[in-house]
């Protein structure tokens, strides 16, 4: 089987400045940051190196190859020779940040071009970070769209998948040609000796339709920080068990004033909600038939989806076959004319105003809205899913407590972590952690919390040892309120957070341990 | 002694609530995070000793009374504060104690007059410096353990800094301390600026490695905090070599920047990602200055000026700014299994010495490693103290690991011994702020010479029974 990498190079976001998001360009020079292939896409570049391997050890010939659009360092295509792959192509010339469809269009005419039966991509890649170029490769091809791959192990001519969704994990087994997307995986590309390395210094990236430029995809979206709206009292103590009692009576107890009620989502007039909830994650192709048609009477200027697999997959092929307008993720300003969606690993919000029709996959969907129910009749699965099993329950508690402890890094170490969730047991509370804390391996891909996991909106969410990067603050931006607890009191957590403590977390969950038990006896 | 009889009198002690025997205390205060340590633990293994149990004492009379104990009945002490160590420093000896400083902390003194502050051994480093901030002062000590340091931790192993250009090592930052001896005796260097009465007896605690004795508080000195009078840029150079000579000349020159880094070419590539930023195959030299404004701005305009003559070109003042604001990341993510899962152990390993050598060291290190080891995935390395007579190197590497967690330390110790051997050829120290740990141990009677005969004195003198932290600084004498 040959195997096919999408991937793409992205600043290392944590070491941009932050005067640079602040005033942030896509073209600005972001280079004294440094630059690093994106991680979901190294996580895939190293799961078909694995999976290439697995064929060998069953005499079976398999081949990796890897492509990208735009212009990455040589390294980088060295760095890949070097670990196994046998070809980099380089697509079209230019500046294709925020051209998601003219990306998707040069990597899928390529990919078209080439016998592989396994297309593996990150979930979500580059500055736009919209997460729909595999989707949009995908359908361009005409492939099974598998998303949220965590593992994947050869079965013959088909491909079987572990697969983190929303309401657990599924083990999947899917028959090739397959385009998968690859998210929370912990699989790290290999590293490769420096003879290796040596050997392929001379190898350079194919470049492929260099005539093939694009410059632009941002002249009409306005970039701006996506810092948080919340004003942080930062608690003042004499001592860490004082600090817990206080935290305790006070913050988790609930009698800490809430902001406001989130506002509800605006909602634009002549604008139809197609409520994609019923259908099988499978089964979105027969329901497209009834979309299609309930839109052409209506002609609505929005078309609304949930932003879900099924949301995307209809709301992107009624784009397609349209030419609406589209965006997912979005978000409607106050001015009700303009969008945001968050970009760059949720460190800027993109502000689009939208042409009209216009069809989205929204981070919030708006209650007063028109509702479409779709549905399918036939919930057989298709021919090319030969199994599915669910393996794992989701963690219900992220989405349905009260109050939410989530860990950071910063927590140090499992065993902390273990105390803070025990915490979070003797509080009645959910337990999360971020990407960083679980990459640690403290905690499962369903208990992550932030852009490529759970957005979690409960009363109170206690936040212990994050540093507050943009992709894990996307995910909290709906809690009532937020109360973070770090060393450093530079930490950008404190900008996401209603109130703050400058304390060791580890330190402050034992006093919370030791004052929780206190008030149950 | 049994471990139950062990437990009781430290009971008796200490208190029982201050004496720990369960399992996951005791292999949480026996991590190290030397790189073959951090894969074997990856790789669900553990093969460093146990001990039969931690103890935490609040006061300095705890800490007599369980030196006292542990001296009468010759039962073998780790001490420890933080938990930071890289050199297998606080990994106890089978069936010993571990004396654990962390939960003696807190301020005892600012003293804004004198411009000290005195802080018991389990404060935090990253909180002092935190509250020092908010009164306009800090202690200049910015190690990269930063959030994981603690005080006692920092004089016990030599510790310096990022800044220590400008502000020098813990060893001229203590002004005065308190330490326990083995037999319980309670020790105070008193705090003056300078006097002439005898060797200096703080240096006999600092950089001990817990091998003489406990230290249970430290007065640090205090400076002005400036962070908006920084002067911050960056610049590519030819390569090491050439970047070496441009730091030679302004140290030897008389300016004095607070934070001077030269990475090599390889660690702009494979450690910093800056292949965009930076000329295939050139270095990068971060530069920072403070203190009153007139002499950072001066400092910088010297900087400046030897960056002509030196023919570097200006990156401006964001590299820095970005590794300014990142330097400490790595805290965060020590055990996140990420090298493991590459197959690599990946570590760093520090030398020193003068500047008619170090470019030879460098040199010679980097041809071994990349010539000799077949399983080397990256060698690289970066200066980043600098002295007048000389810097540090501080190599940092990466091997592919494909036999497993058994052949881990084997394979690491081959790696670091290339190493050392090269920076003892030339007159190097093997050490330039980690301190020995127990890896280093072998190397020590080269390192010291002669002069390693007084290492054994004073053992014998302070620490006749032989209790505390054996392995590390001393080769054990047959």
């Amino acid at each position: 089987m040959n195997i096919l990498v999408l991937f793409k190079t992205v600043p290392v976001w944590e070491r941009v400045l932050e005067r640079d998001w602040e005033a942030f360009s896509p073209y600005g020079d972001l280079s004294y940051a440094g630059k690093e292939i994106n991680c979901f896409d190294e996580a895939a570049l190293e799961l078909g190196l694995r999976l290439r391997d697995e064929y060998a050890e069953q005499g079976k010939e398999a081949r990796c190859f890897a492509a990208t659009a735009g212009t990455p360092h040589p390294s980088f295509a060295q760095t890949l020779f070097a670990a196994g792959y046998e070809d980099v192509a380089v697509l079209g010339a230019g500046e294709f940040e925020f051209a998601s469809e003219e990306v998707a269009r040069l990597l899928a005419d390529y990919a078209a071009g080439g016998d592989c039966g396994l297309i593996l991509a990150g979930a979500a890649a580059g500055m736009a970070d919209t997460g729909t170029v595999p989707l949009r490769v995908a359908q361009k091809l005409g492939r099974t769209f598998i998303t949220n791959a965590l593992e994947l192990r050869a079965r013959g001519d088909a491909v079987e998948l572990l697969c983190q969704e929303p309401d657990g994990l599924y083990r999947r087994v899917v028959r090739a040609p397959l385009l998968a997307s690859v998210s929370n995986s912990p699989a790290v590309l290999r590293a490769a000796t420096l003879r290796a390395r040596l050997a392929v210094r001379d190898r350079q990236a194919r470049t492929v339709w260099g005539d093939k430029t694009f410059d632009g995809g941002t002249e009409n979206i306005i970039f701006s920080r996506s810092a948080g709206k919340r004003v942080c009292g930062l608690l003042e103590f004499t001592s860490v068990p004082g600090l817990a009692k206080t935290l305790l009576e006070h913050e988790l107890s609930g009698k800490a004033s809430a902001r406001a009620a989130q506002s509800r989502a605006f909602c634009p007039p002549n604008a139809v909600v197609y409520d994609t909830q019923n259908i099988l994650w499978y089964a979105a192709e027969p329901a497209f038939g009834p979309l299609r048609a309930n839109w052409h009477a209506g002609k609505p200027d929005y078309a609304l989806f949930a932003d879900t697999y099924t949301g995307r997959a209809l709301a992107y092929r009624l784009a397609r076959e349209t030419g609406a307008f589209f965006l997912t993720g979005a978000l409607f300003a106050e001015d009700g004319e303009s969008l945001f969606r968050r970009a760059c690993a949720s460190n800027v919000l993109a502000r689009y105003r939208p042409r009209l029709p216009a069809v989205l996959t929204m981070e919030k969907l708006p209650v007063e809205a028109e509702r479409v129910s779709l549905e399918t009749a036939d919930e057989k699965p298709p021919f090319w899913l030969l199994e599915e099993e669910k393996t794992a329950c989701a963690n219900d508690g992220l989405r349905n407590k009260k109050a939410v402890v989530v860990c950071g890094a910063g927590m140090g170490s499992r065993a902390n972590c273990e105390r803070a969730r025990e915490l979070a047991r003797k509080l009645g509370a959910g337990f999360g952690l971020t990407r960083a804390a679980a990459l640690n391996g403290w905690g499962g891909p369903g208990e992550i919390v932030g852009q490529s996991g759970a957005s979690i909106s409960p009363e109170i969410c206690l936040v212990l040892g994050a540093s507050g990067a943009g992709a894990f603050a996307a995910g909290i931006e709906n809690a009532a309120r937020v109360v973070a607890v770090n060393s450093d009191e530079k930490a950008l957590i404190f900008r996401h957070a209603d109130a703050g403590a400058v304390a060791d977390a580890p330190a402050l969950t034992e006093a919370l341990l030791a004052a929780a038990s206190c008030a149950a006896r | 002694m049994d471990k139950q009889e062990l437990v009781r009198g430290l009971s008796a002690a200490v208190g029982a609530e201050n004496v720990f025997a369960d399992e996951q205390t005791i292999c949480e205060s026996s991590k190290d995070y030397i790189g073959f340590r951090i894969f074997e633990r990856a790789d669900g293994k553990s093969f460093a000793p146990r001990a039969a149990c931690v103890v935490r004492p609040h006061t300095v009379e705890e800490v007599s009374r369980t030196l006292r104990f542990l001296n009468e009945n010759r039962v073998d002490v780790t001490p420890r504060t933080g938990g930071s160590s890289v050199t297998q420093s606080i990994e106890p000896v089978e069936g010993g104690v571990i004396l654990d400083g962390s939960a003696m902390s807190g301020i005892l003194e600012i003293n804004e007059t004198n411009m000290t502050v005195t802080a018991r051994c389990g404060t935090p480093l990253e909180y002092l410096e935190n509250a020092l901030n908010e009164r306009g002062f800090t202690t200049g000590h910015f190690p990269q353990s930063l959030p994981m340091a603690h005080v006692g931790g920092l004089v016990a192993t030599r510790s310096t800094g990022q800044f220590s250009t400008l502000y020098g090592g813990i060893e001229e930052l203590v002004v005065g301390l308190e330490a326990v001896l083995p037999d319980g005796t309670v020790v105070r260097v008193k705090n003056v600026p300078r006097r002439s009465c005898g060797p200096d007896l703080r240096q006999l605690f600092i950089g001990s490695e817990g091998a003489l004795a406990f230290v249970t508080e430290a007065t640090l000195k205090l400076f002005r905090y400036r962070p908006d009078e920084r002067w911050m840029r960056a610049y590519a150079v030819a390569d090491m070599r050439r970047g070496l000579e441009f730091i030679r000349a302004v140290m030897a020159d008389g300016y004095k920047p607070a934070v001077v880094r030269l990475h090599d070419a390889a660690e702009v590539m494979m450690v910093l990602g800056m292949s965009e930023a930076v000329p295939e195959g050139q270095a990068l030299l971060l530069f920072l200055c403070e203190g009153p404004r007139a002499i950072a701005e001066a400092t910088g305009d010297a900087v400046a000026e030897y960056a002509r003559k030196f023919d570097a070109a200006d990156l401006g003042g964001k590299p820095v700014e970005a590794w300014f604001r990142t330097r400490n990341d790595v805290c965060r993510t020590l055990d996140n299994g990420l090298y493991h899962e590459m197959g690599v152990i990946a570590d760093t390993c520090e030398i020193s010495a003068n500047w008619d050598e170090i470019g030879n060291i460098y040199d010679a290190v980097v041809a071994r490693l990349t010539g000799e080891v077949e399983e080397m995935a990256y060698a690289g390395g970066h200066a980043s103290h600098c002295y007048a007579q000389g810097t540090n190197i501080y190599f940092t590497f990466a091997f592919m690991e494909e036999k497993g967690a058994q052949a881990a330390e084997a394979d690491y110790m081959r790696v670091v011994a290339i190493i050392l051997e090269e920076t003892l050829r030339r007159g190097g120290s093997v050490a330039h702020h980690h301190g020995s740990g127990r890896y280093r141990t072998r190397f020590m009677p080269e390192e010291h010479g002669s002069s390693y005969e007084l290492m054994y004195r004073l053992k014998d003198a302070l620490d006749p029974n032989g209790i505390m932290n054996k392995g590390v600084l001393l080769v054990e004498r047959k």
